[in-house]
């Protein structure tokens, strides 16, 4: 617009002064409008290019399959929106946040990202684009999407994010080496007590090297936070006070690290040493065949059987329901929010960005490409549609999905800021007892003396 | 610690605009001369004022800061420096397995790169050929690949643990075992012995070979020459190539980071200065707190130069003093 009326009140002063030019200088009257005209050319039709062209960038993590599908789905926004050029960044998750952060920092984040870790600083120093008010306004179109997986992902009561795909802390299970070990199946309602069971059943059937489950803190599995979150909902309560302090007890720490000693002692998940020598899920022991069961993100599901050498099957964690181990009277496990996308509030385009948000969320064309690489959508609608494209480990996920939104406590009370960094200090503390370091006593009282300097 | 570019003389002079009016021969020479000189060196001097000075004085007030990026820093005092040394026991972990990474691997690279350029002093056929095959791995070392190759080599079913097992050993992972991981680490740096190599191999090639030849006379054998002439006479390299040495170890991250997947685990044995440094700065977000580990770096790795230099004197013999 400012382009326009800039050369129109330029020729229009011409115009002024070209009359007090006498009729002989004709030529050069002519010369000046066409002047004009020539430099007033290139600045509109910069104008109108710079209205249609959009630069924007997005970034995710994840593994081939995941990337491949995004950048076809990314293809497809970009066919629909001409003159949008949509530049990716994508990668494996480490370093993926430090990354991030920097580009925080330093104000030039992507417009459109997954968020891995620190959400809650991004979210409290106002980096994140809130969302209400484009659910309101229908630009966001949420209608098909199950409502109470929403409010667990609200912040102070409001939304930033939207699920890409549901996903869940999860079991995979080697279904070929259950079969072999003439072990049956656990169903989705299992508990501690038959998980132990079953993993102790399969130790002993299977040739040494082979245990029954990887351990609890397998690197890149769930480092054993979540799992023990999802412990302590099972007693009716959380892993943090809203303040962001601890809400556990020593007891409450101590019976879970005892739980996972004794059966690391008897064999039944590996030595120390096995666990360690994880990188990712590409080298967790069920890939490596040498364990039977694995705990991690549901929404890695189609990546991880890619890798894995027999067909695996998902299966919700484990609860403290009628169990003596571990033991709880509700089921604690819920859905989570890894495969979430947010909007960079200081984004130029952020119509744009909410059209994209709501692109992946309910647009058939998207999801048929997508299907279930980050999880379960969140639409019912197209969770319906792509489910008779999806494979068996994908449909098994659907399952367990299911069956955690039908059972799951409602009340979600999100980490503190620090959250990532008492996460690992739970994976050490774990491995300071499985390497022998020190005892479950000496390691509790030190896991509450460091998780202190960290919160403090 | 900045160097200084510019001899200090030339600092109190007026701009050379001025001068170039007034005929004054000499001065002005001197002047214009320098104006040249600076003019070519600006861009070097642009880069280190703004990309180097700039930011080291920012990381130094931010090290007296809380700091996590998003929001902006806020004073604390020396809160962070007396944190690092009473509060966090993972800070202490680090400092020790660092200082025994640079206590062993430092000496043991220099000896190893020492004996090899022994050897390719020798005369051989197709020498340059060996030298340039054992610079090789100097040119990968560093590098993200070879260290994920470390992790396969030491790994529970990787070589060493196979080639152990030919000779009955039962192998182990190297690599997840707590008291082993860093020497895993430590055998990557000694590796990389290509430019201390380089380095020692000029040297040997300036000792004369008549002192040698004397000491043949006089019947001196192979191991009296190399403790009473090449090692003395090879002390001003050694003190180089050690000083180094010294100062890359300290800095090293990427082996460290790869080979524990960015944790430095198994439990902290290979959490690295540095890397412990880029955890709680990008991982943490704690970058006023990673500016003061920074700092102390620089303190640490500065006395112990210092210390190193002040040692010199007594052990390292220059060729001048006998002319």
């Amino acid at each position: 617009m400012n382009g326009t009326a800039m050369s129109a009140g330029v020729s229009a002063s011409e115009e002024i002064i070209v009359s007090h030019i006498p009729p002989g200088a004709l030529s050069r009257r002519t010369l000046l409008m066409g002047a004009t005209a020539l430099a007033g050319l290139p600045l509109l039709s910069s104008l109108a290019r710079g209205q249609d062209k959009i630069d924007m960038r997005i970034a995710w993590w994840g593994s081939d399959d995941r990337h491949q599908k995004t950048l076809k789905i990314i293809d497809l926004f970009e066919a629909e929106h001409p003159g949008l050029t949509m530049e990716s960044q994508y990668g494996g998750l480490i370093g993926y946040q430090d990354k991030l952060s920097t580009e925080f920092a330093g104000g030039n984040a992507p417009d459109i990202m997954q968020v891995s870790d620190s959400r809650e600083s991004l979210i409290k120093s106002g980096r994140l684009l809130e969302l209400d008010d484009y659910i309101k306004s229908g630009e966001l179109n949420l209608s098909d999407a199950n409502t109470s997986v929403l409010e667990t992902l609200k912040v102070d009561g409001k939304l930033y994010s939207i699920p890409w795909g549901l996903a869940s802390g999860c079991y995979f299970i080697d279904t070929k080496v259950f079969a072999d070990s003439r072990v049956e199946e656990p169903g989705l309602d299992w508990n501690w007590d038959g998980f132990a069971e079953k993993a102790k059943a399969i130790a002993a059937a299977t040739p040494d090297g082979v245990y029954g489950a990887a351990d609890i803190w397998a690197p890149a599995g769930t480092r054993s936070f979540y799992p023990f979150e999802f412990f302590l909902r099972g007693r009716g309560k959380t892993a943090y006070t809203p303040e962001g302090k601890l809400n556990f007890t020593a007891d409450e720490l101590t019976e879970w690290f005892t739980f996972w000693d004794e059966l690391r002692k008897a064999g039944v998940v590996p030595p120390a040493e096995i666990t360690a020598l994880e990188t990712g899920f590409e080298t967790s022991p069920i890939v490596t065949g040498r364990a039977a069961m694995y705990p991690i993100n549901s929404s890695i599901a189609s990546s991880l059987q890619a890798l894995a050498p027999n067909p695996l099957k998902v299966l919700s964690f484990p609860s403290g329901v009628g169990s003596t181990a571990l033991s709880g009277d509700k089921y604690g496990a819920f859905i989570n929010s890894s495969m979430q996308v947010y909007v960079n509030a200081a984004s130029e385009h952020k119509d744009v960005a909410i059209q994209f948000l709501n692109f992946v969320t309910n647009s058939p064309d998207a999801a048929k490409i997508h299907l279930m690489a980050r999880g379960v959508p969140l639409s019912s609608k197209i969770a319906a549609l792509v489910s008779p494209d999806v494979s068996p480990i994908e449909r098994s996920m659907v399952d367990m999905i299911q069956y955690v939104q039908e059972h799951a406590v409602p009340e979600v009370v999100s980490w503190p800021v620090q959250g990532g960094q008492i996460q690992d200090l739970m994976q050490r503390s774990h491995q300071e007892i499985a390497f022998g370091q020190s005892d479950i006593a000496g390691t509790v009282s030190k896991f509450f003396d460091e998780a202190e300097f960290i919160l403090e | 610690m900045t160097p200084s570019p510019t001899p200090t003389s030339t600092d109190a002079l007026p701009p050379p605009k001025t001068s170039l009016a007034k005929a004054r021969p000499r001065g002005r020479n001197i002047l214009s001369e320098n104006a040249w000189g600076f003019l070519f060196l600006a861009p070097w001097i642009i880069g280190m004022v703004f990309f180097m000075a700039g930011p080291t004085l920012v990381s130094f007030y931010l090290s007296f800061t809380s700091f996590n990026l998003l929001e902006p820093p806020e004073w604390i005092a020396a809160k962070n420096y007396v944190r690092l040394f009473t509060q966090d026991g993972r800070y202490l972990s680090a400092l020790r397995v660092t200082f025994t990474y640079v206590a062993l691997a430092v000496p043991l690279n220099l000896a190893f790169a020492l004996a090899l350029a022994m050897v390719l002093n020798a005369k051989i056929k197709g020498l340059g050929i060996y030298r340039a095959t054992y610079y090789i791995p100097s040119l990968l070392g560093g590098s993200v690949a070879i260290a994920i190759l470390w992790r396969q080599v030491f790994g529970f079913d990787g070589i060493v643990s196979q080639a152990l097992a030919v000779f009955g050993i039962q192998g182990s992972s190297w690599v997840s075992s707590p008291s082993q991981a860093l020497w895993t680490l430590i055998i990557l740096h000694v590796w990389q012995f290509g430019s201390p190599m380089i380095i020692f191999l000029a040297g040997l090639k300036q000792i004369p070979v008549e002192l040698y030849e004397a000491a043949s006379v006089d019947g001196a054998g192979p191991w009296r020459k190399f403790w009473m002439i090449t090692v003395p006479m090879l002390t001003p390299v050694i003190f180089f190539n050690l000083i180094l040495q010294i100062i890359n170890s300290f800095q090293a991250f990427t082996p460290a980071f790869i080979v524990s997947g960015g944790s430095g685990g198994p439990l902290d044995s290979t959490l690295f200065y540095t890397l412990y440094l880029y955890l709680q700065g990008f991982a943490n977000f704690r970058m006023g707190y990673a500016s003061a580990m920074a700092w102390v770096l620089l303190v640490i790795i500065g006395v112990l130069t210092a210390l190193a230099f002040l040692s010199s004197r007594y052990w390292v013999h220059y060729d001048d003093s006998a002319k």
